[in-house]
C-alpha cells in the first residue's frame, strides 16, 4: 500500500487542534467549518474579520477560541468617539515617582476582539491595523512589542451602516479571512433552542500558547506541489481576468491564500497541499478582497464559488 | 589574484579523467604517423594540464600559449610531408586540439574540447576506412560522449564510469538512426576534393622497377585487391595479375615506355574468342590508377584507359576501395605483327655494360636456327646453371646482369625477368618485363582470392612473329615451388635445397591461426563489400527495391519526399519541434479512470479537486469504494507529494485502475 508517513504534524498536533474545534463546536452549534476556518487564520498568523448581523455568534466564537487556546483575551467595543490611545495605551504621570508611566491599553493581549471595528474613526481604525501588521505600537517616540501570538478578530456589522466608517480595501487587506457565520442549521438551532444556557459556558484549554507558536512554524514544512502551484496560478489567472471583476487578487491575497490553506491542510493532519485545500479556504480569504471589485459581498462570493468551478484542478 | 580566483572554475575529475582517456586513445593511430610531433605533446600537454589540475602550477600566460602554437605548428612543418595536404591539415588539428588542454579554462572550453574529439576522430576515416577502424571509431566516440556526458551531468556523486555508462546507451539507442542514415541519407558526390593521404611509391607495384623494389614489396603483407570469381577457384598458380609493362632499361632501372605506347580510354578492346573469364576485382586504395586484371584483359564495364602494350589504367588514381569488373581470356593472341618502331623500342638496350651477357647472347643466337630453340636454350641455360632463388640476393653494383648470370646466380624474379629480357633483346628477339602479382590466397570461406603485396612478381613477354606476345617466367624455371606454393612457402622450400631448413613442426594451434585469419580476411571483405562499397547507386538500388519504384515518376516524387524530409529533419534538428508538454502517467492514469467512470454515470465536474471526486465517486459507486480510494489517493500522494510518494504506486494505480 501507499506508505502515509505524515513527516511534519507531530502525532498529537492535529488531533490536539481538532479538540480545541470539537469544543468551540460544543459552543457555538453547526459551524464547524466556520470555527476550522477560524482556527486556520490564528494557525496561519492571520487576522480574522468576521462579518454578520447581531446575534450570530461572532463574540461566542471569537471568546471560545481565546478560552480553548488558554491565551489572554481582550475586548473592545469600537465607538466613533474613541481615540487610539483608547486602543494603544497611554503614557500617565505617576506622581509619586514624578515620571511617565505607560499604561498599555487592550492591545497588550494575545487575541484582540475588537467589536464593530468599522464603527471607530479612520484615525483609531488606521492605528489598529498598522498595529496588527507590525506587532508593535509607537507611542510618543517609543516602540512597545505586542505579545506573541498575537490576533484581531474584528467584527463588522453589516446593517446599520449610518454613522460607521467602512474599511478602506487597502485595511481590508491585512485580514487574512472574513467569514460569515450565517444562520444556524435547523438541527443546530434545535439543539440551541433546548438547551438552557444562556451564558457561555467556561471551556478549558486545550492548546498552550508555545504549543500554538510551535504549530505556526510548523506550516513551513507543508509541502506544495507544481501541479498544486499551477492549480493556484490557473485560479489568480481567472480572478483577473474575470468580467464581472475589475480587478484581481493582489500576490498578497495569494500569499494569504496559500498560508490559510496550508492551515487548513496541516488541520487535516496532512502534510503536502491538494487542491482541496484551496477550495476550502478560497472564498474566505478571497470574498473581502474582492468585494469591492465586485457589486457586494454576496456577488463576490458567487464569484468566487463560479471561480472554483471553472478552473480545472 | 582574488578576482582570477573567483573566476577560477574548477574542472570536473570525472570529466578530466574522461577526457585524458579520450585523448590518449584518439591520439594512438596518429602517434604512429606523426609520432615526433604527437607523442611529445601528448605526454607534455597532460602532464602539465594535471599539474595545473592538482593546482601544482598556473595556467600558461597567453605569451607561453602563443609560443606553443609557434612550436606546434613549427613541428608539423618539420613533418616529412608537403604543407598542403592531408597529414599536414590532421597534424594541425591534432596539434591544436592537444595544446587546447591547456587552454581549458571555462565550461565553454570543456566543451569545445570534447567536441573537437569528434573531429579527431572523423579524421581517422581519412586514413583507414577498414573494419577495425570502424570499430576503433565507434569506441572513440563512446569515450568522447562519455567525457561530453560527465561535464554536463548536474548530479553529484555517480562514480568515474557512469558516463561511460550512459555514452554507451545512448550508442546503442543511435543504432538504428545510424543504419537509417546509412542506407538512407543522400549520398552526394562531395563539393570539394580532399587532398589524399601521401603514401610511398614502395606500397604497390610502380612504373619503375629499380633493384630490390619488388624485394622490398614482397616482405609486405598488405592486401592490394581480393578477386571474387563465379566458379569455385583452386588453384591460382596460374594466376598472372598483369600489371605496368617495363620496356625501357637503363642500365640500371626498367622504365614504363611511355613515349611509344600510346593508350585509348575504352571499356572493352579485344574480341574474345571462347570461354572468357569474368571476376570482379575489389581494390584497396593504392593511391595509383595501375589496375591488376589477369592475362589477357579483354573488357570491362568501364570506360578505363588500356595502354597499347594491353596495360590497364583506371580514369582517376585508386583513392578509395573501389570494384571493377574484368573479362579476361587467355587464349588471346596478342600483337601479331609488331611495327618496326615498336620493335626497335622492344629490343633496345643501353649502348654500353654487361659484355659477358651480350656475349652469351650472340652465342645463344647463334647456336640455334629459329627464335623457338633460341628461347629453349636460354631456358635451359637457367635450368642447368646452379640458380639459386633467394630474397637476399648478393648486392650487384656494375654490369648487374654480368654480375648476376655468371658470378651470384642469386636472386629472385626481378633479377631473372630482367636478365632474361637483357638476354633476348641481346639476341635480337623483342622482348618486355611485367610486372604485377602472381597467385593469391584463395579464401575458403568466402571463395574469392585475395592478393597481397607478398604476392608481387616480374616475369617476362617475348615477342615472336606470328605468335605474338608469349609470356615466359624465368623465375620458374629456378624455383617452380615459388610460382607453385607462393612465396612464403617457397622460401622454406629454398631453405630445403640449401641445406639451411629446420624441420619446423606445424605447432599446435596454427591451423587455428590460420583459420582465423581466413576468417577475419573474410570479415574485410564483407566489410569493404557491404558496408564500404555501399554506393549511391546501391542505395538508390535498394531505395527503389524497398518501396517497389518502378516508374520515373514514382522514383522523381520519393526523391522530392526524401529531400523535404531531410530538411525537415534538419531543420527541426536546429529549431526544435513544437513542444507539448506530455502528462505523467499517473495523470494519464486519472484521465483516463475519469472517463472509465463517466461511462459508469459519474460525471467529473471542472473544478473538483481528486479527493472531492473521490467522494463523489463513492457515493454514486459504493460497491467500488476500494478501487477508488486506493486508486484516488494514490494519485492525490503522486500529484501532490511526489517526493515521498513510493515509485511502485503507478503500477498500483494500474491494477486499481482495472477493477474499477
Amino acid at each position: 500500500m501507499i506508505s502515509m508517513k505524515p513527516k511534519v504534524p507531530q502525532p498529537d498536533s492535529t488531533s490536539v487542534l481538532n479538540d480545541a474545534v470539537d469544543q468551540v463546536s460544543q459552543v457555538l452549534l453547526g459551524k464547524e467549518t466556520s470555527i476550522k476556518l477560524a482556527f486556520c487564520c490564528l494557525l496561519a498568523k492571520g487576522h480574522l474579520l468576521i462579518e454578520d448581523m447581531p446575534g450570530m455568534g461572532k463574540t461566542t466564537l471569537a471568546h471560545a477560541l481565546a478560552q480553548s487556546l488558554g491565551i489572554k483575551f481582550n475586548r473592545v467595543q469600537f465607538t466613533s468617539d474613541m481615540l487610539p490611545a483608547d486602543i494603544l495605551g497611554t503614557n500617565i504621570f505617576d506622581q509619586a515617582k514624578s515620571t511617565f508611566r505607560f499604561h498599555p491599553g487592550p492591545i497588550f493581549t494575545h487575541l484582540l476582539l475588537a467589536d464593530e471595528i468599522n464603527r471607530a474613526n479612520p484615525k483609531t481604525q488606521s492605528a489598529l491595523l498598522e498595529a496588527m501588521a507590525e506587532k508593535q505600537v509607537s507611542i510618543e517616540g517609543k516602540t512597545w512589542q505586542l505579545m506573541s501570538p498575537f490576533f484581531v478578530i474584528a467584527t463588522q456589522n453589516p446593517l446599520s451602516q449610518i454613522g460607521t466608517f467602512p474599511l478602506p480595501e487597502s485595511q481590508l487587506d491585512r485580514f487574512l479571512m472574513r467569514l460569515s457565520l450565517g444562520y444556524p442549521s435547523d438541527l443546530a438551532e434545535r439543539q440551541l433552542l433546548q438547551s438552557l444556557h444562556t451564558n457561555q459556558p467556561d471551556l478549558a484549554a486545550v492548546i498552550s500558547d508555545e504549543q500554538l507558536l510551535g504549530y505556526q512554524s510548523c506550516l513551513a514544512d507543508v509541502h506544495a506541489s507544481e501541479s498544486l502551484l499551477d492549480y493556484v496560478q490557473a485560479l489568480l489567472a481567472n480572478t483577473r481576468n474575470h468580467k464581472d471583476l475589475a480587478y484581481g487578487l493582489s500576490p498578497r491575497g495569494a500569499q494569504a491564500l496559500m498560508m490559510a490553506a496550508r492551515a487548513w491542510c496541516f488541520l487535516a493532519g496532512r502534510d503536502y497541499l491538494i487542491p482541496e485545500d484551496i477550495q476550502a479556504v478560497a472564498a474566505s480569504v478571497f470574498v473581502h478582497r474582492l468585494s469591492l471589485a465586485a457589486e457586494s459581498i454576496e456577488a463576490a462570493e458567487q464569484i468566487v464559488e463560479q471561480l472554483l468551478a471553472s478552473t480545472p484542478v | 589574484m582574488m578576482r582570477r580566483a573567483a573566476h577560477h572554475y574548477q574542472i570536473p575529475r570525472t570529466t578530466f579523467l574522461w577526457l585524458v582517456a579520450v585523448l590518449v586513445f584518439l591520439m594512438l593511430p596518429h602517434a604512429v604517423r606523426f609520432s615526433l610531433v604527437i607523442v611529445p605533446l601528448l605526454v607534455i600537454c597532460i602532464v602539465w594540464r594535471w599539474l595545473i589540475f592538482k593546482q601544482k602550477v598556473g595556467h600558461p600566460s597567453f605569451l607561453l600559449r602563443a609560443a606553443l602554437v609557434v612550436f606546434g605548428f613549427a613541428a608539423v612543418y618539420l613533418l616529412p610531408f608537403e604543407w598542403v595536404s592531408l597529414e599536414t591539415a590532421v597534424a594541425i588539428l591534432l596539434v591544436g586540439t592537444l595544446l587546447k588542454l591547456l587552454e581549458m579554462r571555462h565550461m565553454r572550453d570543456l566543451l569545445v574540447m570534447s567536441k573537437l574529439c569528434y573531429f579527431v576522430i572523423v579524421a581517422q576515416l581519412l586514413f583507414d576506412q577498414s573494419m577495425l577502424s570502424a570499430v576503433y571509431m565507434l569506441i572513440g566516440i563512446a569515450l568522447a560522449t562519455a567525457s561530453l556526458v560527465s561535464l554536463n551531468l548536474r548530479q553529484k556523486g555517480l562514480g568515474v564510469v557512469y558516463p561511460a555508462k550512459l555514452a554507451s546507451k545512448m550508442m546503442l539507442l543511435s543504432v538504428p538512426i545510424m543504419a537509417l542514415g546509412f542506407l538512407l541519407f543522400p549520398r552526394l558526390e562531395p563539393f570539394w576534393r580532399v587532398p589524399l593521404p601521401e603514401k610511398k611509391s614502395t606500397t604497390g607495384i610502380s612504373d619503375t622497377m629499380t633493384p630490390g623494389s619488388i624485394g622490398e614489396l614482397i616482405q609486405s603483407n598488405a592486401l592490394v585487391f581480393r578477386a571474387t570469381f563465379k566458379d569455385k577457384v583452386t588453384d591460382t598458380s596460374e594466376f598472372y595479375w598483369r600489371g605496368p609493362v617495363l620496356s625501357y632499361f637503363d642500365g640500371q632501372t626498367w622504365h614504363g615506355g611511355d613515349d611509344v605506347i600510346s593508350s585509348v580510354l575504352t571499356g572493352g578492346k579485344i574480341d574474345s574468342p571462347v570461354n572468357s573469364l569474368a571476376y570482379d576485382v575489389i581494390m584497396e586504395a593504392s593511391y595509383t590508377d595501375w589496375l591488376f586484371p589477369l592475362e589477357t584483359y579483354v573488357s570491362s564495364h568501364e570506360r578505363l584507359h588500356f595502354a597499347s602494350d594491353y596495360s590497364l589504367k583506371a580514369r582517376s588514381p585508386i583513392n578509395k576501395k573501389r570494384r571493377f569488373s574484368f573479362v579476361s581470356n587467355d587464349q588471346v593472341l596478342l600483337d601479331l605483327s609488331l611495327p618496326d618502331k615498336l620493335k626497335s623500342h622492344y629490343l633496345e638496350l643501353p649502348k654500353r655494360g654487361n659484355p659477358k651477357a651480350r656475349e652469351f647472347a650472340e652465342q645463344l643466337r647463334r647456336a640455334s636456327n629459329d627464335e623457338a630453340s633460341l628461347i629453349s636454350h636460354a631456358n635451359a641455360f637457367f635450368q642447368s646453371e646452379p640458380f639459386v632463388y633467394t630474397l637476399k640476393p648478393p648486392v650487384y653494383s656494375t654490369d648487374r646482369v654480368d654480375r648476376f648470370l655468371f658470378d651470384g646466380q642469386a636472386g629472385f624474379c626481378e633479377h631473372y625477368a630482367s636478365s632474361y629480357v637483357f638476354l633476348m633483346r641481346a639476341a635480337g628477339v623483342p622482348a618486355r618485363i611485367i610486372t604485377g602479382y602472381q597467385g593469391g590466397e584463395v579464401n575458403p570461406y568466402e571463395g574469392y582470392v585475395a592478393v597481397r603485396q607478398k604476392d608481387a612478381h616480374a616475369w617476362v613477354e617475348v615477342w615472336l612473329s606470328g605468335k605474338g606476345w608469349i609470356r615466359i617466367d624465368p623465375t620458374s624455371f629456378v624455383a617452380p615451388h615459388r610460382v607453385r606454393l607462393g612465396i612464403m612457402e617457397g622460401e622454406r622450400y629454398d631453405q630445403l635445397q640449401t641445406g639451411n631448413w629446420q624441420p619446423r613442426e606445424r605447432w599446435f594451434g596454427q591451423e587455428t591461426l590460420e583459420a582465423i585469419a581466413h576468417r577475419y580476411d573474410q570479415l574485410g571483405y564483407i566489410w569493404s563489400n557491404v558496408v564500404v562499397g555501399f554506393d549511391a547507386k546501391d542505395q538508390w538500388a535498394l531505395i527503389t527495391g524497398l518501396l517497389g519504384l518502378t516508374t520515373w515518376l514514382q522514383k522523381a516524387l520519393w526523391l522530392i519526399a526524401a529531400f523535404v524530409g531531410c530538411f525537415l529533419v534538419i531543420y527541426f534538428s536546429l529549431v526544435g519541434l513544437p513542444r507539448r508538454n506530455p502528462l505523467p502517467l499517473h495523470e494519464k492514469l486519472y484521465v483516463k479512470c475519469i472517463k472509465k467512470l463517466q461511462k459508469q454515470g459519474v460525471e467529473k465536474p471542472v473544478g473538483v479537486g481528486p479527493r472531492d471526486f473521490l467522494i463523489l465517486a463513492t457515493e454514486k459507486l459504493p460497491d467500488k469504494k476500494e478501487a477508488l480510494d486506493n486508486f484516488i489517493q494514490a494519485y492525490i500522494r503522486l500529484t501532490y507529494q511526489p517526493e515521498n510518494t513510493h515509485a511502485d504506486s503507478l503500477q498500483l494505480m494500474k491494477q486499481w485502475l482495472k477493477r474499477m
